[in-house]
């Protein structure tokens, strides 16, 4: 099997080499067939990427130890569910799979764009075939996961324990294919500057590509935090740490993208704007490659021991200039059909959400860049940690939510007051009576209640839109659902972006409660006692222990009791004396009020040959709060120690996971009375004229 | 084995991307005369889309309905000054149609007609 997967590479980088150069000197001499020739090349990469991928799995699920890829990232005493998730998790696997996303969404768009690119289609090629060609290079020369050992192992080392969770079937393939997702766009963007296609052409095709690696990108950040929250036991899911950084900025740009390239779509204007977002996109998902496979920051999740550094470093900084130098060069010609009649209208509320998403990017790329720089200048190590994303990003997080209500109430071209006064009324008010309602339940924290408002506003102002929509089709006499459900079909891409805009507010929901509002509180437990955390009462009533191959496993049986606060005034007044969210109860018996609500067993592995701790945190989840228990460990005594927390909305973070992939499969399923498309043959049809 | 399996990807791999050079095909490139219609068509094509965008935006309320008429009339203008563009080798009655069209245009235009069906 490696040497069936080294050939494998072998000839994809041959393709790709074949398939950048063929189109580019096919184009620039006017050889069609060497053109068509080129892009077969690009198809056929699939074929290359796909053997050598097959010939790795296989190796897993064979348990070659002889190749040393697998003996580092397998045994025989693993699960075989997680052979998928071996095949990715080291840094020559996640490479392979990378190029193997690549080729297939490289051939797809291809095949399929629209006969209009025809001119472009070429340096498309060309470029998308270049980023492969780098791919199939560093894997073949420097990260070749078809390397073999000396001598053969007897067992393998096994899969990195944190690996071992549910989440990690999707969330790395997500991440990883979210990030190379962005070269598509960029590929048509930049065809068609070099293709001198200095029209709307490339539009479509950039659109729905950055929407699809946009839409999985975020996807894959937040499988990724739903995986940090059970497994990683520290009670958080997003910990600014530089890996998540470098998949949120390019995330963030192509979020910027995705508004800004409706204005270009449907007015004409931002033609400049759009290219260069994408570029910025581009050079930083090539940065995160830079970062995440031998960059200097340090990540608990980065392949951090791979000396790849400077080779994508370099592949970073020739993106880089390869884009602007191309964006100056075409500059002129992308001046805008039509220039901005008014700072109040949906056009300029778009730009200023992207000068948002910009600024959010921007502060986070100082946050993962300032350590480089301090160690360079200074020779004095630094790092940025949370609170510094949080004082910065926060404020203009919120002014990103602020503009998610105002953009849609706003017209195109220019607004009147008389329509400002029409569409803004509701919203606001429900806004601020939002905050007094909350300032008179006695709700503290002044900027979590502001923040609740904001979002109120924002739900309405998505509220009114499709109310009135709505209402407008009941009266011509459809029933309400089907008069909302034909004003979403109507414009899919604007009311996607409706149910994408709810999956934030409720992602804002979850931020606001657990940050704002999160208690925590912490003891040692023996069987009998338990641990009183505002309205819970957690019992410790167990353990057990059982020994593997891999790992040696703990948990606690734990019994969740809600209480009535009234039967344990005097321990709860003793406590906030102390300074303590909790206290420790002796007594095992139960209390008048006390009702048994859950039984949860938190988890705790040992695995030897890692020389690392796994825990699962016991969650119990509910719509308004989750209460989390880690095991930090078992004492030799017999005790727990335990961390408890209550979470408060935590639940909405993860339901706004599903909604926003509704949303953005809304936003991309095709218009069905997109009557004018029908011009978009593709090449599979057309192939002969190119 | 893994050897003969990899030389045969590699001769199939050939076989395909050496293909559009031996095979009886013929291909064409997109350009001149050809690509000029094609990019007139294509731009015209682009302009129905807008007038529908626009459509949904004025039903939207995005857009009132004197700003809707203006744009749509500008877009229906440009797009019969198209047509007009990739017709111009046709015969002279065809271009009294076209001419005839464009006239129409711009008297609705001037009207401010709400037909939406004219494309």
């Amino acid at each position: 099997m490696a040497d069936l997967g080294a050939m494998a590479l072998l000839i994809g980088l041959g393709l790709t080499a074949y398939s950048a150069l063929g189109s580019v000197i096919g184009a620039k001499i006017g050889l069609p067939e060497l053109i068509v020739s080129a892009r077969r090349a690009l198809y056929m990469s699939i074929l290359s990427s796909s053997v050598a991928s097959a010939a790795l799995i296989a190796g897993f699920v064979q348990n070659e130890f002889a190749i040393k890829y697998v003996a580092d990232h397998s045994n025989t005493v693993m699960d075989r569910a997680y052979v998928w998730v071996a095949f990715y998790s080291g840094n020559e696997g996640s490479l392979l799979y990378i190029v193997l996303v690549l080729s297939i969404i490289s051939a797809i768009s291809v095949r399929f764009s629209p006969k209009k690119l025809a001119r472009s289609i070429p340096w498309t090629v060309a470029i998308l075939a270049g980023v492969q060609f780098f791919y199939f290079f560093v894997l073949s020369f420097f990260a070749n996961p078809f390397e073999l050992l000396e001598t053969i192992p007897s067992e393998g080392r096994g899969i990195n324990p944190l690996l071992t969770h549910p989440g990690m079937f999707s969330h790395p393939p997500l991440l990883m294919g979210g990030l190379i997702a962005i070269t598509i766009p960029f590929a048509f963007s930049s065809g068609a500057l070099l293709a001198g296609d200095y029209g709307d052409n490339w539009v479509d095709v950039a659109r729905i590509s950055a929407i699809l690696g946009w839409g999985v990108l975020g996807a894959g950040m937040l499988l990724g935090a739903w995986w940090a929250y059970t497994i990683l036991g520290w009670g958080g899911y997003w910990a600014w740490d530089p890996i998540e950084n470098v998949a949120l900025m390019p995330w963030l740009v192509m979020t910027a993208f995705v508004h800004s390239i409706m204005v270009q779509k449907r007015r004409g204007m931002f033609r400049m704007w759009n290219v260069a977002l994408l570029n910025i996109a581009f050079v930083l998902a090539q940065l995160g490659m830079f970062i995440n496979r031998g960059g200097p920051v340090v990540s608990v999740h980065s392949f951090a021991a791979s000396s790849l550094g400077m080779i994508f470093l370099g592949f970073m900084l020739f993106a880089l200039v390869f884009a602007f130098t191309l964006f100056l060069w075409r500059m002129p010609h992308l001046k805008s059909a039509r220039a901005m009649e008014s700072f109040i209208s949906r056009e300029a509320s778009f730009l200023v959400n992207n000068f948002l998403f910009l600024a959010v990017m921007g502060i986070t790329l100082w946050g993962v860049l300032f350590p480089l720089f301090s160690d360079l200048a200074r020779d004095v190590s630094v790092s940025v940690s949370a609170p510094y994303f949080d004082r910065a990003n926060g404020p203009v997080l919120l002014g990103i939510v602020v503009m998610m209500g105002v953009g849609p109430l706003l017209p195109w071209r220019k607004a009147s007051s008389r329509s400002l006064k029409q569409w803004f009324i509701w919203p606001t008010a429900v806004g601020i009576l939002t905050i007094l309602v909350l300032l008179g339940l006695g709700v503290n924290r002044p900027v979590a209640i502001f923040s609740f408002g904001v979002i109120a506003f924002v739900a309405l102002a998505i509220l009114e839109e499709w109310a009135r929509g709505t209402v407008a089709r009941h009266r011509i006499g459809e029933n309400w659902v089907k008069a909302w459900w034909k004003l979403v079909n109507g414009n899919r891409p604007r009311h996607g972006g409706y149910i994408v805009h709810i999956s934030i507010l409720m992602l804002g929901l979850g931020i606001i409660g657990t940050n704002f509002y999160q208690q925590r509180t912490d003891g040692a437990l023996e069987i009998g006692q338990s641990l009183v955390i505002d309205n819970y009462r957690i019992e410790y009533v167990d353990n057990g222990n059982s020994s593997r191959p891999d790992r040696i496993a703990k948990w606690a049986e734990i019994s969740v009791y809600n209480i009535d606060v009234n039967n344990y005034v005097s321990e709860k007044a003793a406590a906030k004396a102390q300074g303590s969210t909790g206290f420790t109860l002796d007594d095992s018996t139960l209390r008048p009020g006390d009702r048994l609500i859950s039984q949860i067993e938190p988890w705790h592995g040992f695995y030897l040959d890692f020389n690392m701790a796994s825990v699962r945190s016991g969650i119990r989840s509910t719509i308004v709060e989750d209460l989390y228990v880690i095991p930090r460990d078992f004492l030799p005594d017999g005790r727990v120690s335990l961390a408890v927390s209550i979470n408060p909305l935590a639940w909405w973070l993860w339901a706004a996971g599903p909604i926003f992939i509704i949303g953005t499969m809304v936003a991309l399923w095709p218009q069905a009375t997109d009557k004018p498309h029908n011009h978009m043959k593709t090449h599979m049809t057309r192939e002969s004229e190119i | 084995m893994a050897i003969i399996l990899g030389t045969a990807i590699a001769l199939v791999s050939i076989a395909v991307i050496a293909y559009p050079f031996l095979g009886s095909k013929k291909y064409k490139l997109i350009s001149g005369k050809f690509g000029t219609n094609y990019d007139l068509r294509i731009e015209r094509l682009g302009i129905y889309s807008k007038i529908r965008d626009l459509e949904i935006d004025h039903a939207s309320g995005d857009l009132t309905n004197s700003e809707f008429l203006l744009l749509r009339d500008q877009l229906r203008v440009s797009a019969a000054k198209l047509l007009k563009e990739e017709s111009e080798p046709r015969r002279s009655n065809d271009k009294d149609e076209l001419e005839a069209e464009i006239a129409r245009q711009r008297e609705q235009s001037r009207r401010g007609s709400e037909d939406r069906d004219v494309f």
